[in-house]
């Protein structure tokens, strides 16, 4: 009688400790194999028209611009299309209203070596003192960094082109991009290995460009 | 010759009673054996379920403090680095909305890709904004679908250790969401577009700006502004969403 009991008692308590480990097994695992799908509102989009592009060579200046994170400054572009096919970029910065605006870069590209000059969106520095703006030729993009007030950087140059000093400076890995800041004066660059897999991330240190290798990759 | 005992009753051993009951201890092998996994199963959904709705964007301040804080002469701190915070005005607070203002009333929705790293806003099917942002970097920014349940002009954010410590005074235009994680201004860096965070929706100050005074938070019994965050966003506008908080 005694043994019987406890059959059923150990029966009782299997059963019951199964279904809970079950059903606990079967919550955790909905929980982490489910997926959710929501649709976004369908977008109202203007009316579009198409437009012909002139084919004459000599064009109006064209600008581009971009507004500091804080809303304070902006960074604005006016490149021109010479008549020899060339472009001349005037960069400028200036307070956001546009107000005491100073001239910080200009260039002239050539047929021969044409790039394509561009004000990317983490351009300012987070304390609105640098900007870097980015020169696309071919596959490689550089990224040249300069005061936002148009004064030489520490060592007298205009500007520092951050793939030539990682080229001087660094090891093995080969420059890839500038991302953006890490602080005021940190650029945070991503590389690539001899193999083309992804390297180590770097900061850049302004005005020193002295290079800091990270165990982060960004 | 020995007689044959086949008609007759077996002699019974002094043991046959324990040979009887041997199946006892193989079911509460079994039964120890149900009763462990039970508890791991049970332990790993608890802790599932700690992580998952309990974890925290910054774990220096997401339990002690997600209040108003205003301090202009406080010093911040950020990989390392000494940052000075931007100056708050508690009349930052009721901003002039310029998102929408021209658009017709509807339910607004905040979209946030975090394969692109990008923040869309919606006013019914009308795209008010569109920006980049910086997400979890440090931890994971927590898929799922989500109500703005405070907003807060400014606060302080603090966390990690050693060389990764940091303490953010005067964030700018908070819009929390879920426990601390929250969508606001990050002023210590300019990196949109990439993950670096910890665990937030780090906006540029100006488009958190814009965001803050057009989001609503919570009003009596109504949520605040709705927020999906997406693994993806496919081109057919399908927000993608593996592994989400489930509320």
């Amino acid at each position: 009688m005694k043994t019987s009991r406890i059959e059923l008692d150990t029966l009782f308590l299997f059963i019951v400790a199964a279904g809970v480990g079950i059903a606990l097994a079967m919550y955790s695992g909905h929980r982490t194999v489910s997926q959710n799908r929501i649709t976004l509102p369908a977008v109202e989009k203007p009316n579009s028209k198409s437009f012909l592009i002139p084919s004459s060579v000599a064009s109006k200046p064209r600008t581009v611009s971009q507004i500091s994170p804080d809303g304070t400054k902006l960074l604005s572009m006016t490149t021109t299309t010479n008549a020899d096919f060339s472009n001349t970029y005037n960069v400028m910065a200036s307070n956001a209203d546009g107000s005491n605006k100073q001239m910080i870069y200009s260039g002239r590209d050539s047929v021969v070596s044409h790039g394509s000059l561009s004000i990317p969106f983490n351009t300012w520095s987070p304390d609105d003192k640098y900007v870097f703006i980015t020169l696309a030729s071919g596959s490689a993009t550089q990224a040249l960094a300069m005061r936002a007030d148009g004064q030489p950087l520490g060592d007298a140059s205009p500007y520092t082109n951050v793939a030539t000093v990682f080229a001087a400076n660094g090891p093995d890995s080969t420059y890839q991009e500038t991302t953006g800041w890490a602080s005021d004066n940190l650029l945070i660059i991503n590389t690539k290995t001899p193999s083309g897999s992804k390297g180590p991330s770097y900061w850049l240190e302004l005005p020193d460009n002295s290079l800091i290798q990270l165990s982060t990759q960004f | 010759m020995p007689k044959k005992l086949s008609n007759q009753k077996k002699p019974r051993p002094a043991n046959s009673r324990k040979k009887k009951n041997v199946l006892i201890p193989f079911k509460k092998l079994i039964f120890f054996g149900f009763t462990v996994l039970s508890f791991f199963v049970f332990t790993n959904s608890v802790l599932s379920l700690y992580i998952a709705n309990s974890s925290c964007a910054n774990d220096g301040s997401c339990k002690s403090d997600l209040s108003l804080s205003i301090d202009n002469s406080a010093v911040g701190m950020f990989e390392g680095k000494k940052i000075l915070p931007p100056k708050i005005s508690q009349a930052n607070a009721s901003l002039p909305q310029v998102l929408g203002d021209n658009v017709a009333p509807g339910e607004k929705h905040i979209f946030v890709d975090l394969s692109t790293q990008t923040l869309t806003a919606y006013q019914g099917s009308v795209l008010v904004l569109k920006t980049l942002v910086a997400t979890g970097k440090w931890n994971r920014t927590p898929t799922g679908n989500f109500h703005i349940w405070e907003k807060l002009v400014s606060t302080r954010m603090k966390g990690g250790e050693g060389a990764d410590a940091y303490d953010l005074p005067n964030v700018p235009y908070v819009m929390y969401f879920h426990n601390d994680f929250g969508l606001h201004g990050a002023y210590w860096h300019d990196n949109f577009g990439h993950p670096m965070s910890h665990g937030c929706v780090n906006m540029r100050q100006i488009d958190a700006k814009a965001l803050y005074a057009w989001a609503d938070g919570p009003v009596g019994n109504t949520p605040g502004t709705e927020v999906s965050i997406c693994d993806q966003i496919t081109g057919s506008g399908q927000c993608i969403q593996n592994n989400p908080i489930q509320k």
